[in-house]
């Protein structure tokens, strides 16, 4: 089998007595779309940082596309980065910009202008190349720092939370988009986020992350179906967790169910309904458990009044498939 | 009174004292006798014809290259000085950053005496005149040089020089291509405030100048003497105007006034 596309090998990286990232190991397929996932502070984008170069790891070895690369200069490791503020030349044109990587590899002017301009196309910015960021919409800056690390194809392309400056509306769209320009061009990508939406939209794999380590590796149904850890139980969608009988069961509140009859339940336990939420397309039954545990129901809305009101006494329940045993 | 009343009597009152004695000054020179008198009686331009003699004309020559000079080894200094102190911390830093603005905090006056008797004492007696004079405007303009660049080091946009890296700038090519340009105005500004600071210095230049390399300030103070002469108004002007007039050309070729009166949006 031929070399993965990048791989991280015992990768550490320590502050003092701070370890950022802790042995990491990973291995991300040829075009392949892999989002490291976790909250701040978590040594996603560090692990990010150092796949670029931008730092040093303090152990461990990165191979892009079997090469070593982990004692190289960033200009010299045949990457793409898009960063979180875009990181734009303000004194360059939307064209220049996008332009810089083919000067500095030393390509002739016609063929960079070519390349420019398919580049361009390819973000849905022709016409805008003569544009500065400055005179740009943050949806349109985005998309000129996309096509600025499209451009040199690198055998890898980082993005560095690159949604997270946009308003919802443009951030929904643009998973769709990025996605799918990610899946025409086949370029192995490796995407750092904290939104796990964006996360289970966009990717192929997922690496959740916590405290330097990655927690769990797999597709978005992997670890939303079946978490490993209760870190990724809890950091992945929402959860119930209970205890029972010396162990903890998980439940998503979209699979919990809500009656007013004991069911014949594998899980069943009695609850008080405490508040009952609207959110439009769902609703949310809030529920207090015998010894003081917590509940949450997610159910779909169908129309009319809630089924059950704040202050009735319910059973929750849910299918033996349903728990996870944690 | 109206704050807006109030504020508009302080905007006139700067302008009264700001513009009112070089106005007077100017037209003194035009006076037809020889006395300093306002409103000028006549008038003429022989004292301008005699600000043209080489008495004068040879200190404020003098002064301009001194100031030239002064301003372009200065900004060369605080390039390197500057992105040290911006970007490292190192052994030794707080102390450097000390020596290099401290000549802000200390008059030019004790600097001046300083140097003297170094150059005294270390036997560069011969060196007193136009080179103890650069020495010793570079010590006092550097501060505002290294200032400037810092402070436009600390307004670059954070990741650029990262994505410069990442698209296969090396380091040079990525101070070439990136930072000199976006650091470029405050380069600019640093270089005329150490150019102005040294063709306006008198305290530190009445000590190290000698017979034949004086600067134009310290003429004047000399000449200041034997009183005020219509001449010496003539001169004022000439020597208030060149550096206002460089000013105004560096701001209109390079477009830098927001950087040099304060900062304009960045992305």
């Amino acid at each position: 089998m031929s070399d993965p596309a990048l791989r991280l090998a015992g990768i550490e990286k320590r502050y003092g007595a701070t370890v950022a990232v802790d042995a990491v190991d990973l291995e991300v397929r040829e075009g392949e779309f892999l989002t490291l996932l976790g909250p701040s502070g978590c040594g996603k984008t560090t692990t990010l940082g150092l796949i670029a170069g931008f730092f040093a790891p303090s152990a461990g070895e990165i191979f892009l596309k079997g090469r070593p690369v982990a004692g190289l200069p960033p200009f010299k490791r045949d990457i793409g980065v898009v960063f979180q503020d875009y990181a734009l030349f303000p004194h360059m044109t939307a064209g220049e910009n996008v332009a810089f990587g083919l000067r500095m590899r030393g390509l002739p002017k016609e063929e960079i202008q070519t390349r420019v301009n398919e580049a361009l196309e390819l973000v849905q910015l022709r016409g805008l190349a003569h544009r500065r960021p400055l005179e740009l919409s943050g949806g349109q800056r985005q998309r000129v720092a996309l096509a600025r690390a499209l451009v040199i194809r690198p055998a890898v392309l980082l993005l560095d939370e690159p949604l997270s400056n946009l308003d919802l509306k443009l951030r929904e769209e643009m998973r769709v988009e990025i996605a799918g320009l990610q899946r025409r061009l086949g370029i192995t990508t490796v995407f750092v986020t904290h939104d796990q939406g964006e996360a289970l939209v966009m990717s192929d794999r997922i690496a959740v992350m916590n405290a330097g380590r990655i927690e769990q590796l797999g597709t978005p149904a992997d670890v939303y179906e079946r978490p490993a850890t209760p870190f990724v139980a809890q950091f992945i969608g929402r959860m119930n967790f209970f205890r029972a009988g010396g162990k903890t069961i998980a439940i998503r509140p979209e699979r919990a169910m809500l009656a007013r009859e004991k069911p014949d339940s594998a899980f069943a336990r009695q609850a008080t309904v405490r508040h009952v939420l609207y959110l439009g397309a769902t609703l949310e039954y809030h529920l207090e458990l015998e010894n003081a545990e917590r509940g949450l129901v997610e159910a779909p809305n169908h129309g009319g009044p809630p089924k059950f009101q704040a202050g009735e006494r319910v059973w929750f329940s849910a299918s033996p498939e349903s728990c996870l045993e944690m | 009174m109206s704050p807006w009343g109030a504020l508009r009597g302080v905007v006139i009152a700067v302008y009264v004292f700001m513009l009112g004695p070089i106005l007077i000054t100017a037209a003194v020179s035009f006076n037809q006798s020889n006395r300093s008198q306002f409103p000028p009686q006549g008038f003429s331009l022989q004292w301008w014809q005699r600000a043209m003699a080489p008495q004068w004309v040879d200190p404020l020559w003098f002064s301009l290259k001194l100031a030239s000079l002064t301003a372009v080894l200065s900004t060369l200094l605080a390039l390197p000085l500057a992105f040290a102190l911006a970007r490292y911390r190192f052994r030794g830093r707080e102390a450097m950053v000390a020596l290099t603005l401290g000549p802000l905090m200390l008059p030019a006056l004790v600097t001046g005496v300083g140097l003297l008797q170094l150059f005294q004492y270390a036997g560069l007696r011969d060196y007193i005149g136009f080179t103890a004079l650069l020495v010793g405007h570079i010590v006092i303009c550097l501060p505002f040089a290294v200032r400037t660049v810092a402070i436009s080091l600390h307004t670059l946009p954070p990741n650029v020089e990262l994505a410069a890296a990442s698209l296969g700038a090396s380091r040079a090519r990525t101070l070439w291509h990136v930072v000199f340009p976006l650091i470029k105005s405050g380069i600019i500004a640093g270089a005329v405030f150490a150019f102005v600071h040294s063709f306006t210095d008198v305290n530190l230049s009445i000590f190290l100048a000698r017979p034949g390399e004086v600067p134009i300030t310290v003429k004047i103070l000399g000449f200041l003497e034997f009183g005020f002469a219509p001449t010496l108004a003539a001169v004022s002007v000439i020597t208030l105007l060149l550096p206002l007039a460089l000013v105004a050309i560096v701001q209109r070729v390079t477009g830098l006034g927001d950087f040099i009166y304060g900062q304009r949006e960045r992305v």
